[in-house]
């Protein structure tokens, strides 16, 4: 190990002792919510903030339902480097004329919620310290496939990148950029339009690839996806060149370029992400579109898996000794969760955890095992559809009602987003193995507009409805309320 | 859950099809039953004949006989007597039979009340263990229908309403339920206990014969029982009520080794202590316990919802309400 990492793990440390201590001070918990893209980060994250404020009745969140909670409102963040989750704005696309789902974000953002509550503990009543901060981090869960690149250099990034590629499923996607890799010498001299041409054709492909016939997800480097701030800059235009046995590249190869960019992407990109949030993070929800990738059939369920592999194998979870909490905090209750569960009618959802828990199976014991609290849900932060029973050929149908979003297809039938459907989405294996290993049933799961927004009296809105919002809050900071 | 293999996705216009309201009372399945008791493989002794009960049956239709012919001749010798004063016989006579089958009536519904909490708290207890959704359903509408007149629980009712449509699992269903309507009954109970305890304990102290304490312990623990099975929905009548001891005395014969553990021993030997300062103090205290213990024993029976979230009270606290040191 180089002498930078063990001086960045002191920082690390050093840094965690202080946060320590202001936590003595002034409670806080900082949760991280994270997810691939569209698996309904935004909305979990404005539902969670708007249920808190608003007091909405969450009858399995303890402190809620105990009449505990007194106040909850928004403060300013303490880490003044990144965006603030726009939750005003969010809220706003929901509860317009026209409610629409929030657009999606592509970086990181955060928010501090301060929870002002009643506690059932006699020190903690005594000595006044009653509220609770929590600094929520919502950052993609494409950046945590970044994060195993750390460990991997330009070589043997390249090497993996080009056999994934050749993997049937994207073998079509990636068509061009191996067509002109096949012209490219990488010990030729560098020259920034022909770097240029084959990052543009690998992002091409990466992005071929997550749309939505394929939608798969492990695609790193994540920030080519979801560039955020840093699109165009020379960290991010690099592509992987195939050294075709060569040993040695001289300086000034167009090789040597490109791993120069992959190493200035690893120390300015991946690397500052890592040390400032993910590290050091106390609770952890990770939502996952597991219905999406039904939809998407055995290939994009076999990319999740080995998506959620990944960035389940980055959390350092476990239960904290009073060494770790002083010196490397480790998250100590996480959430997986399925979401959009109001897609399916509520007699499926134990076999969408089912599959969801055989997803994440090997992270999640390891989790279980150093000590950390992990749940599984199946979860909607906002329910958009009711259910109901429709009769087929004398056969009742378990359904969901509500709006189809314009452009879905069921069948041979397409949908204009007026008119309300009763949607049988089809039956989901019993046995959750089956899904993994290709499933042979039809499913098609449609996205729903959201529900129409109810004004308070009192002025404002009403919280939306939802599912096992309140079971997943209940984890997540449960016991700091207690 | 038999079904085919898989189903077709569909999509069917709200209009076109009929939508059912998810069911509020599904058809409630039969709860697992106990486990039938062994029998014991007893020969058949071949006693033919039950004389025993021919006996029985035999002489009571011939009392019976002999009674409504006896009020039968009465009535009609009134008659003869006096117009009046027959017709004035006739109507208490029916007064009296129309008053004796209303209390029949009522005891019967008493029991029928009082079987059906143990009823709902073994089909409770089982579709918590199984998470059988459609019998906790059940479970929960039949308590608000036996609460649904209460004044006290209609905040309770009125919060379970709100959360009619929610999507919860059985378990969690139960214990919202336990928590908006058992619940806050639970304290209630408690202190019926306590303060029966406390004046049994008093009683017993300052009472100048034996006769006279056993007669007030008997009549307080009675009226104990009675007044926890109507706060917990069983409204009980006099047949319910012995019933109901009875099964209360059950209930501490098979829980009672469990309990022996610490909180007896202590009993045992503070019961030691304070005799030997006054005897009659510590009767008073051996009585007090007595009584709690059986107040506990019959919070379990009465109790429709087993102990999901909130915790069985214990000796120990409710003697320390009995003490007044809470």
């Amino acid at each position: 190990m180089p002498i930078s990492a063990y001086s960045r793990a002191a920082g690390d440390a050093f840094r965690s002792v202080g946060d320590f201590a202001t936590g003595l001070i002034a409670p806080r918990v900082k949760l991280g919510v994270t997810g691939l893209a569209r698996s309904g980060k935004t909305v979990f994250l404005t539902a969670l903030v708007h249920n808190l404020m608003t007091e909405a009745r969450l009858p399995f969140f303890d402190a809620a339902a105990q009449g505990r909670l007194m106040r909850a409102y928004l403060e300013p963040q303490a880490y003044s480097m990144v965006a603030r989750f726009a939750f005003e704005k969010h809220l706003a696309d929901l509860t317009g004329d026209v409610p629409r789902w929030p657009e999606s974000t592509s970086r990181i953002s955060q928010l501090r919620l301060t929870i002002e509550y009643a506690s059932t503990r006699f020190w903690k009543r005594k000595l006044g310290r009653e509220v609770l901060h929590i600094d929520i981090v919502d950052y993609p869960g494409e950046w945590l496939l970044d994060l195993p690149l750390l460990r991997l250099d330009y070589r043997e990034w390249s090497r993996t990148a080009l056999e994934q590629s050749e993997m049937p499923a994207r073998k079509k996607a990636a068509k061009h950029w191996h067509a002109s890799l096949g012209l490219v010498d990488p010990s030729d001299p560098a020259d920034e339009a022909v770097v240029e041409r084959l990052s543009d054709l690998f992002k091409a492909y990466l992005r071929e690839c997550r749309a939505d016939p394929h939608a798969l997800s492990t695609l790193p480097p994540g920030r080519f996806l979801m560039p955020g701030d840093l699109a165009g800059s020379p960290a991010l235009t690099f592509a992987p060149l195939d050294a075709k046995g060569a040993a040695q590249f001289s300086r000034g190869s167009l090789w040597t370029m490109m791993e120069h960019r992959y190493e200035a992407y690893k120390s300015y990109v991946v690397r500052p992400f890592f040390h400032d949030h993910f590290a050091r993070l106390d609770r952890q929800i990770v939502l996952i579109d597991v219905l999406a990738a039904l939809n998407g059939g055995q290939t994009a369920i076999a990319d999740l898996e080995r998506a959620m592999t990944e960035i389940l194998g980055c959390f350092r979870t476990g239960s904290n000794s009073l060494w770790s909490s002083l010196f490397g905090p480790r998250i100590d209750r996480f959430v997986l969760a399925a979401t959009k569960a109001d897609h399916l009618h509520h007699l499926s959802h134990d076999r969408l955890e089912a599959i969801l828990a055989k997803l994440a199976g090997r992270a999640m014991a390891s989790a279980e095992y150093a000590g950390a609290e992990v749940k599984v849900l199946a979860l909607a932060a906002i329910r958009a559809t009711r259910e109901g029973e429709a009769l087929r050929n004398g056969e009742r149908l378990p359904c969901i009602v509500g709006y189809p979003l314009p452009g879905e297809t069921i069948g041979r039938r397409r949908f204009d987003g007026n008119e309300e459907f009763a949607i049988f989405p089809g039956d989901l294996p019993a046995n959750p193995e089956a899904a993994l290993k290709g499933w042979q049933g039809e499913m098609r799961f449609v996205r729903f507009r959201p529900p129409n927004p109810t004004l308070l009296p009192s002025g404002g809105f009403a919280a939306f409805p939802n599912i096992r919002l309140d079971r997943a809050i209940e984890t997540l900071i449960g016991d700091r309320l207690a | 859950m038999s079904r085919k293999a898989h189903r077709k996705p569909a999509a069917f216009k709200v209009e076109e099809i009929e939508v059912f309201a998810p069911q509020a009372t599904p058809v409630p399945p039969e709860a697992t039953p106990l486990p039938a008791p062994r029998q014991r493989a007893v020969p058949d002794l071949g006693r033919g004949l039950r004389w025993g009960t021919i006996f029985i049956s035999g002489l009571g239709a011939l009392l019976s006989l002999l009674a409504s012919l006896w009020l039968y001749d009465t009535v009609l010798a009134l008659i003869a007597l006096d117009d009046w004063i027959g017709w004035a016989a006739v109507g208490l006579l029916s007064l009296v039979l129309i008053a004796l089958l209303m209390i029949v009536l009522r005891e019967v519904a008493g029991l029928a009340r009082l079987g059906r909490l143990g009823k709902i708290r073994h089909e409770a207890d089982s579709a918590a263990r199984q998470n059988d959704k459609p019998l906790a359903v059940d479970v929960a509408h039949r308590l608000k229908r036996l609460y649904s007149g209460r004044a006290d629980l209609a905040w309770g009712l009125k919060r379970l309403a709100e959360h009619e449509h929610d999507i919860m699992d059985a378990s969690e269903l139960l214990r919202l339920t336990e928590r908006t309507l058992i619940a806050p009954l639970d304290p209630l109970a408690r202190s019926l206990v306590a303060s029966s305890a406390k004046r049994v304990s008093v009683v017993t102290a300052v009472s100048p014969g034996a006769l006279i304490d056993m007669l007030f312990v008997g009549a307080e623990n009675l009226r104990m029982l009675r007044r926890l099975a109507t706060l917990y929905g069983a409204r009980p009548g006099t047949l319910s009520l012995l019933r109901l001891a009875r099964l209360v005395v059950t209930h501490i014969v098979l829980t009672g080794g469990i309990a022996l553990g610490d909180d007896v021993i202590q009993q045992v030997i503070g019961h030691g202590l304070t005799a030997k300062l006054s005897a009659r103090l510590g009767e008073g205290l051996f009585n007090g316990a007595l009584t709690t213990r059986i107040g506990i024993a019959a919070i379990d029976v009465c109790r429709p919802l087993p102990y999901l979230e909130s915790r069985r009270p214990r000796f120990r606290e409710l003697v320390a309400e009995v003490a007044g040191m809470r």
